[in-house]
Parts: structure tokens; sequence; C-alpha cells
């Protein structure tokens, strides 16, 4: 039987009417105890409001738009949950990079500089949060981060991936969506472009080397259905690639000022 | 038929080789080379032979300065001479003075040789082929309160090994030898690789992060990448950021950019390598009025600061950047290069 779907009113838009439509056989919207329920993150009381989804009916949760909260509020509520937690990203659910994980985590520890790159018209430390939850769903867990700038028109900060150096980078611009991930090594490099991520415009992985290039499969897919897609997988029994306790460690890397929205 | 300017080549190495003389027999209606000088004999012998019959050669920079057909001399040598040897051109009252990057080793000498070039009238560029790169000069005229407004600044050089780009711009006259090796574990010796990296490498896009963040307040992130590169951070009083990024592996495929982000504004350029005659960069610049698009222009900033040394030789152009701002540019590139060497030196061996 396809789940229903309930979704919070400032989530019933149109953009989400569309990706429900494109999946018709997994999701069927307008329920209201909902076997899955969609949970806008884009407000500070998130977590509460995911703890309140969370009742006998719902089979899965989808947390969209999700912004800086609390680690231990975030990690308790990970201990609590009875049912998967979806939480949607602009690029670590995109299928372009699950599709190329396996080969990003081989390549990733001999790279000489791992570089996370972004332009959005966003608040910055959501940027850097959806950075964090790309490289844990690409090339693995990062450590050490610092921060040398997290101000309203950007972030410049440097984490570790073992003794791989990782800088992430965000400019908070109107002059077009993108970003990027690139693995420099001594053999090979690997690049992962994204454009926008309202649309199914695919994202470029590329791996090169001295023998030349070689371009993954394109699969064009909104970041949104990305996270549909997974959030009816997760109700099916499949474990999401992000989770609620890998948010927790990733805000536990941010320091106490970025968490406050 | 008139007379083409002649020109000197003081030092004879894979630059003047690889770089130089393609780009001057692309402008032999106007430019010859006259003489050719390096410390090798039979490298200056070799070279000259490909040049031309007529090319004169020897091991005597007084000999090329005396040359009575040497209109434009363009110093190629190892750094630690470009001062001495641009400082005596000028004295030798020739038509124009193209020095290759860096300038000079010190700020002082820098300042020395451009008074002199003021005071003498002998014009003098600096090899920073980007500020002449006709795509990127384009983009310039539309960019409005980029400069101003910029926020943040992102210069990328990723290249294979030279000798890639050499072996098809040119077929080189013997192997220089490589790059003394140093001990990495060493903070010393990592501080000495990364400013030599800085001076030898990021130099070349410098004046155009200067451009965008003309101010330096502080140098926050510095240290190598193996097997050769860089990644500094940079931050103006103003909030603005740069980064640079260096690094040369195996990989085929090379990434020379410059980009510049301000709220409402992108300028992304996409230079080509430095050794082929590839053509201007590509740019383009991102409005809320729209997006624009400059270049390709058949002429990559190299064959342009030749046409344009050539113009000053013959009195029909003034220098496109005056000598106070080639001084700024060496201040500014030493300065990044010092305060990042600065990092690494307080810092222990690398894990």
């Amino acid at each position: 039987m396809t789940p229903t779907v309930h979704l919070d009113d400032d989530l019933d838009t149109p953009s989400t009417r569309a990706v429900l439509a494109s999946l018709p056989r997994s999701l069927k919207p307008g329920g209201n105890t909902g076997g899955i329920r969609a949970v806008s993150g884009d407000r500070p009381d998130w977590p509460e409001r995911v703890r309140t989804a969370l009742t006998p009916e719902t089979r899965a949760v989808l947390v969209s738009e999700v912004t800086p909260a609390e680690p231990a509020a975030v990690r308790e509520l990970a201990d609590v949950a009875t049912v998967p937690v979806v939480l949607d990203s602009p690029w670590a659910l995109n299928p372009a990079t699950l599709g190329a994980a396996g080969q990003l985590r081989a390549a990733a520890s001999a790279a000489a500089i791992i570089e996370l790159f972004a332009v959005r018209d966003e608040a910055p430390a959501k940027t850097l949060l959806a950075q964090l939850a790309l490289l844990r769903t690409a090339v693995g867990d990062v450590t050490d981060l610092r921060l040398d700038r997290l101000d309203a028109h950007g972030h410049l900060g440097f984490a570790r991936l073992g003794t791989v150096p990782v800088q992430l980078t965000g400019v908070r611009s109107t002059a077009g969506e993108e970003a990027r991930l690139v693995l420099r090594g001594a053999g090979e490099q690997w690049r992962l472009q994204f454009g926008d991520a309202a649309l199914a415009r695919p994202a470029a992985v590329t791996r090169i080397d001295e023998h030349g290039e070689h371009l993954l499969p394109t699969v064009y897919e909104t970041a949104l259905r990305a996270a549909w897609r997974h959030t009816h997988a997760a109700a099916e029994g499949v474990t999401p690639p992000y989770t609620l306790r890998r948010l927790a460690d990733d805000l536990s890397l941010l320091p106490a000022g970025a968490l406050v929205r | 038929m008139n007379r083409t300017l002649g020109v000197g080549f003081v030092g004879a190495g894979p630059v003047t080789q690889a770089i130089h003389l393609p780009h001057l027999a692309a402008l032999s209606d106007r430019l010859h080379v006259a003489h050719v000088m390096d410390v090798n004999a039979g490298t200056a012998a070799a070279v000259a032979a490909r040049a031309g019959a007529g090319t004169r050669h020897g091991t005597s920079v007084e000999a090329l300065l005396d040359d009575g057909d040497v209109d434009v001399v363009a110093i190629c040598s190892p750094h630690a001479f470009h001062a001495e040897q641009a400082e005596a051109a000028i004295r030798a009252g020739k038509k124009a003075v193209l020095v290759e990057k860096p300038f000079a080793t010190t700020v002082e000498d820098a300042e020395r040789i451009a008074k002199l070039s003021t005071e003498s009238g002998v014009p003098l560029i600096v090899g920073a082929m980007h500020t002449y790169d006709p795509a990127y000069l384009a983009a310039a005229t539309r960019w409005d309160q980029l400069p101003a407004e910029a926020r943040h600044i992102r210069s990328v050089i990723q290249l294979p090994p030279n000798a890639r780009f050499e072996e098809l711009a040119t077929q080189l006259h013997g192997t220089p030898p490589g790059p003394p090796r140093r001990d990495l574990s060493d903070p010393g010796q990592r501080a000495t690789a990364l400013r030599g990296s800085v001076l030898g490498l990021a130099i070349h896009d410098l004046p155009l992060v200067r451009r965008f963040l003309p101010d330096l307040d502080r140098v926050g992130e510095a240290d190598l990448l193996a097997p050769f590169g860089y990644r500094i951070t940079l931050h103006g009083p103003d909030g603005r950021t740069a980064e640079l990024l260096g690094h040369m592996g195996t990989a085929w495929r090379p990434e020379w950019t410059f980009e510049v982000w301000s709220a409402t504004t992108a300028l992304h350029a996409g230079f080509t390598p430095s050794y082929v005659r590839a053509g201007s960069a590509e740019v383009s610049l991102s409005t809320p009025g729209g997006r624009m698009c400059f270049g390709p222009d058949g002429r990559n900033g190299y064959e342009a600061e030749w046409v344009h040394l050539a113009d000053l030789a013959s009195g029909a152009a003034q220098p496109r950047h005056t000598p106070g701002d080639l001084v700024a540019d060496l201040a500014y590139a030493i300065d990044v290069a010092d305060r990042a060497a600065a990092i690494l030196s307080t810092q222990g061996a690398p894990a």
C-alpha cells in the first residue's frame, strides 16, 4: 500500500507537489496523520517538531531545509526516534554523490587536498552544514573543523579527513548557485560539480588522471526528489545515507557561535 | 620594408625557448630576435641559431646591451639577477624592457628601477601575462563596481608537469636541472619551499588578486601540498577573503582559474596553459542584468604582452601598468610569500 504523506503547511508548495507527482507509486500526498511526515527544518524548533511527528502511525520522517540546532538535542532525538528520519540536503543525497561514494572514499585517502566550494543565497551556517553532510556521504568523516571566517557573507573553514587537509568555502551571493567538491591527488583528481539544487540538472562527476578523464553517468534529479525517494526507502526499511546521528556529529564540529541562527 | 624591432634575451632557458620565442615568431612583422645571451655559451649559440641566421649570441650581458640592433631587452634570467640586469638595460637607453616575474627580489630594488624607468623614459613591463590577457581586459571594462564590492577571490592553478607543455611548445635545447630537493620534515625548509612556490607559481595571478583584495590584513592558513603546491588564504581588513591553491600532479587536465564574487556579481576567468599558444582566457561575468562572456581571443596574455612591448618601444602606447603598480605588485607578492612562510616556519613537522 502506498504510504500517505503529511506535509507541514510551509512545505505544502507547488515544488513539493511536483516532486510527489513524480513518485506516484511510492508516495501519496494529502494525508493528515500520514505514514510519512515532512517537517520543515528551517524553524528553530525543528527537533521538537520532529519529536512530535513521531507518532505510532508514522513510518518515516523527512526534515527539509535543515538548519543548525543544538547537537545534544539532535542526538537525543536520534536516541528516541523509533522510525527513520531522513535529512534533506542539497548535495549529500544527490544520486551522483552516492553513486561515486565508493570510489571517492578510496581516492580520498591519497588526496593532497579536498576542496568544497559553494555559492548560494543562503545563510552561511546552513551552507557549511550542507557541505559537512556532503563530506559524510561522499568521502568520510572529517575531524578538527576550524573556522577562519563565518559571517553574513560566507565562511572559510579547515578540517581533516585522516591526514588529508579539507578546505570548506562558502560565498553568499545571488550570482548563480553552484557547488563543487574537488579531490586533488598526485596521480588523479575527482571533480563533483553541482548546479542549482532546486533544478533537476545533473551533477557532473569526473575522474581525471594522466590517461584522460571519465565522466560518470548523469542523473537528472532535484535534491528534494532524491530526499523523498530516500524517505520512501527508509519507510521500507533502508537506512538513509545521512542520519540524525551523523547530523549531530556534524553539529558538534561547529563552534557554538555557528549554531546561532 | 620597415625594420622590425630587435629583441635581446638575457637568459635562454625553457621560458625563453618554449614561451617567448614561439610568441615572438608569431609577431615577426614587428619583432625579431637580435641577440641571445646565456651563461652557457652552447645554449646561447643553439637558441640563437634557432631564432635566425643573423641572431648574435654570447655569454655577456654587456655585449648584448652594446648591440645596436637590440631595441628591446627581455630579462629571463634567474630571479636574483633581474634587478641588476633591468637597471643596466634602462641605463643602456634601450627602447623598452621586459622583466620576467618576479620584478626583483626586494621592494627596494624594484622601487629604484621603477624610478629609473620613469626618469629615463625607458618603459618597463613585468611579465605578468594575465594582466595583458585580452578577454580578461575586456571583462574589466564591464565589471563596474566589482573591485570595490568583492567579497571572495579564488585563484587556482592545477597543472601537469611543465614538460608536458614544453614539449608541445618547442623542442628544448638541453634539460635544465630540477629544483633542489628539500627535507620537508624541516620547518625551515618547508617555509623556504612555500616562499619559492608563491614567488614561482602563485605570483602569476597575484596582481589580479591584488586588484580585488588590495589591503592584506593577515594570512590565515598556509601549507604545502604534495607532491608540489600550496594552499594559502588571505584576509583583508574589511572581511574579504582570498584562496590561493596551486598544485602539480600527473593528471593531464590543467585548471588555471581566477574567480571573484560579490553579493550580486561573479567573475570567472579560465586561462589557457602558459606554454601553448591556445589563445586568451574565456571569461564570464554574471551580474543582476545578465551574463556576459568574453573571449576566447586569438592572442593569449604573452602575445598581447609582446604587442604592448612593441607599441611601447615604437612610442605608440603608454605603459598599461605604471611603474608604481609594478612595485606594488611585487611588494604584495613578497608580503604574501613572507607571511605564508612565517606560518610554516613556526609549525612543527607535518603529520
